[in-house]
């Protein structure tokens, strides 16, 4: 008997005897699974995959024999050609009877489907991260770039400048010895013109132009010297802790500019709880990372520096500036605002990465890493 | 004698339920991915004869997954150990033990570690192994199987299918039964399953069959896919004081499809001397 919405009805339909043996399956199911004419007298068991033969007899045969209707069971069926066709299975086992109704949708769209949102969504987060950090870069390029021709240029002319002085001080000296507000003066300018050259040494530090002598270095040596700086930087408010990794790997770097990032980002971190007007801790802490991804995407061994702070935080927007160089919160003659630009220029130069994590009342976490010597 | 609070731990840990007015007992145990109450076709019919024993593994039924272990539970010995732990929180003896499907492995287990326990030994569709060896030994799954049935599990328990989530019904018009059916059938923990599946798939207990010293039955079905009748036999010449009866019954689950039968073959097996062959069967 054909009976044309049975046979052509949008869902795989099949009855079954108990032992499994194929009584009626309508025209989609045997188009579904590839058979020639007829499922009718053939064995339900090879419709489906070994595992859902298992999961079938195990799981859903049970739950029939005793009286409850399975409603959209994932299940896979076994196509003659061997391919498998994922669908969702109703069935019941009507009391008292010796037969198995069952109706079949098919998933495989929706599998799709599901994973192909899940791979859109995974592609879309990992272009905002490439983005992100891709502005960032040309940003902090470009802010180099000009830096470097700045610095480069008013290298050379404080050279001159300072040699000039220098000549001038001496030829005033023997000239006219007694004119010593001259010479006075003359010093003065010496002194701004080291001013302006320390400016621009730090300047060069940012853009990573500096040449220095690397050398194996390990950060816990570096805050341990440099502790008792910050003791009695600190003041009474400011309390100071450490905690380092015994078995920290070392890194390759200037030992003096590991010291100039250390201090750095822990005055920063003091004048951040300082700010904030109430006593507060400062947080140092070290540690080996295995498995890193370095900013150039290689996975490496790193080395870790974290620097944490309960004072003011920042609010995104100055967090973003944060490393932008003569930015600065601590006002005009407060601060260069060069020096978390040296610290990232610093970093940036061996490889390594810089990230704050910061919210207004909520402190700051500066995480530097850097790549393991060797 | 276990001390009375570990006793009463393993007797709630298995949502241990005692019934019946006889006293040799006899203990049901369910298989993979269902509970207790698949039993309750068969059990009642050796409630005038035997003290029942009925218990839900952990992770199923009603039992207390707070008492679940990790370790424990990654291999049947975990299964086997509560069976015992369940014996001595009741004190058993003489104990004809009917296992399912994987129970019956780890009833074989557990009468290996403890045989002064255990009288008989009921296997219903046992296997020792359920993964293919080529040549010698064809359990009838591969590796690749497994996978997916984990696959499948996950989808069925927590994922988008969601078919068989536990589903919690707390009706008080119900009678007491259907609810316990209800609430607790097929209620698998996903993650204690999945564990569960591995521990039943992955071990290959073939080298423990001749250990084994308890007079037992092997009951296999016809046309089953999950323990074949070259499984079956192949128990049969390596499990010794073992009667093999081929059922007419089809599938896997005889004590729900075909309850008649498995009541008349088990009762015909417990009257007759252990090794006796089961004659005739009712259809």
């Amino acid at each position: 008997m054909t009976l044309a919405p049975y046979d052509d009805a949008a869902a795989g339909l099949l009855s079954c005897t108990l032992a499994g043996r194929i009584i009626r399956a309508n025209r989609m199911l045997v188009r579904w699974v590839q058979h020639d004419t007829s499922l009718t007298g053939a064995a339900l068991h090879d419709l489906l995959t070994p595992a859902s033969l298992f999961f079938f007899e195990i799981q859903l045969r049970p739950l029939l024999a005793l009286g409850r209707t399975v409603d959209g069971a994932f299940v896979t069926l076994r196509c003659r050609d061997g391919q498998q066709l994922p669908v969702l299975l109703n069935a019941v086992q009507p009391a008292g009877g010796d037969e198995v109704h069952m109706a079949m949708l098919l998933v495989r769209e929706r599998e799709e489907y599901e994973a192909s949102l899940r791979q859109a969504q995974h592609a879309a987060e990992q272009a905002l991260v490439i983005m992100a950090a891709s502005a960032r870069a040309q940003k902090m390029q470009a802010v180099g770039q000009m830096a470097a021709g700045i610095a480069h240029e008013f290298n050379n002319l404080l050279t001159v400048v300072r040699g000039n002085i220098d000549f001038a001080q001496q030829e005033v000296r023997s000239a006219m010895p007694e004119a010593t507000s001259i010479g006075d003066d003359l010093d003065a300018a010496l002194l701004a013109t080291d001013k302006a050259t320390d400016i621009v040494q730090h300047l060069l530090a940012f853009t990573g132009r500096q040449v220095v002598t690397r050398a194996n270095v390990f950060l816990n040596d570096v805050v341990n010297s440099a502790s008792h700086l910050f003791v009695h930087a600190f003041g009474r408010d400011v309390s100071w802790q450490t905690r380092l990794e015994p078995e920290l790997w070392p890194i390759t770097a200037s030992a003096d500019q590991m010291q100039h990032v250390v201090t750095n980002l822990v005055l920063n971190a003091s004048d951040a709880v300082r700010q904030s007007g109430r006593a507060g801790i400062v947080m140092v802490s070290t540690e080996n990372v295995g498995g890193w991804m370095m900013p150039s995407g290689r996975t490496a061994d790193g080395v870790r520096l974290v620097v944490t702070d309960d004072g003011t935080g920042m609010t995104p927007d100055v967090s973003a500036q944060a490393i932008d160089p003569f930015f600065s919160t601590k006002g005009i003659g407060n601060g260069t605002g060069l020096g978390l630009s040296m610290v990232y220029g610093a970093v940036s130069a061996l490889g390594g990465s810089l990230v704050i994590d910061s919210a207004p009342g909520a402190g700051t976490r500066v995480v530097v890493t850097l790549p393991r010597a060797g | 004698m276990p001390d009375s609070a570990s006793a009463a731990a393993a007797l709630t840990r298995n949502n241990v339920r005692v019934s019946g007015r006889g006293t040799q007992p006899m203990l049901f145990a369910h298989g993979f991915g269902c509970d207790q109450a698949m039993w309750r076709f068969v059990a009642p019919a050796f409630e005038e004869t035997h003290r029942v024993v009925r218990l839900d593994y952990i992770g199923s039924g009603s039992s207390d997954i707070s008492a679940y272990d990790h370790s424990r539970y990654g291999t049947l010995d975990g299964y086997a150990s509560d069976i015992l732990e369940v014996c001595a929180a009741l004190d058993l003896s003489d104990v004809v033990f009917v296992g399912h499907s994987v129970s019956a492995m780890i009833g074989m287990l557990a009468a290996i570690r403890e045989p002064q326990r255990f009288a008989r030994l009921v296997l219903v569709g046992p296997s020792p192994c359920y993964l293919n060896h080529p040549p010698a030994y064809s359990g009838g799954f591969n590796e690749e199987d497994l996978r997916g049935l984990l696959d499948m599990m996950e989808k069925n328990y927590t994922g988008w299918a969601g078919a068989l989530a536990p589903v919690i019904v707390a009706n008080a018009d119900r009678p007491e039964l259907a609810q316990e059916l209800e609430a607790s059938f097929c209620a698998t923990d996903p993650v204690i399953a999945g564990h569960f599946a591995r521990a039943m798939f992955l071990s290959d207990h073939r080298v423990d069959v001749p250990r084994v010293t308890t007079p037992s039955l092997i009951m296999q079905c016809a046309h089953d896919a999950i323990a074949p009748a070259s499984v079956g036999q192949w128990l049969a010449q390596h499990l010794p004081n073992s009667t093999y009866h081929a059922l007419q019954a089809t599938g896997h689950c005889p004590h729900l499809t075909h309850p008649a039968e498995t009541i008349e073959v088990l009762r015909r097996y417990l009257a007759a001397p252990p090794g006796a062959p089961v004659v005739a069967t009712a259809a």
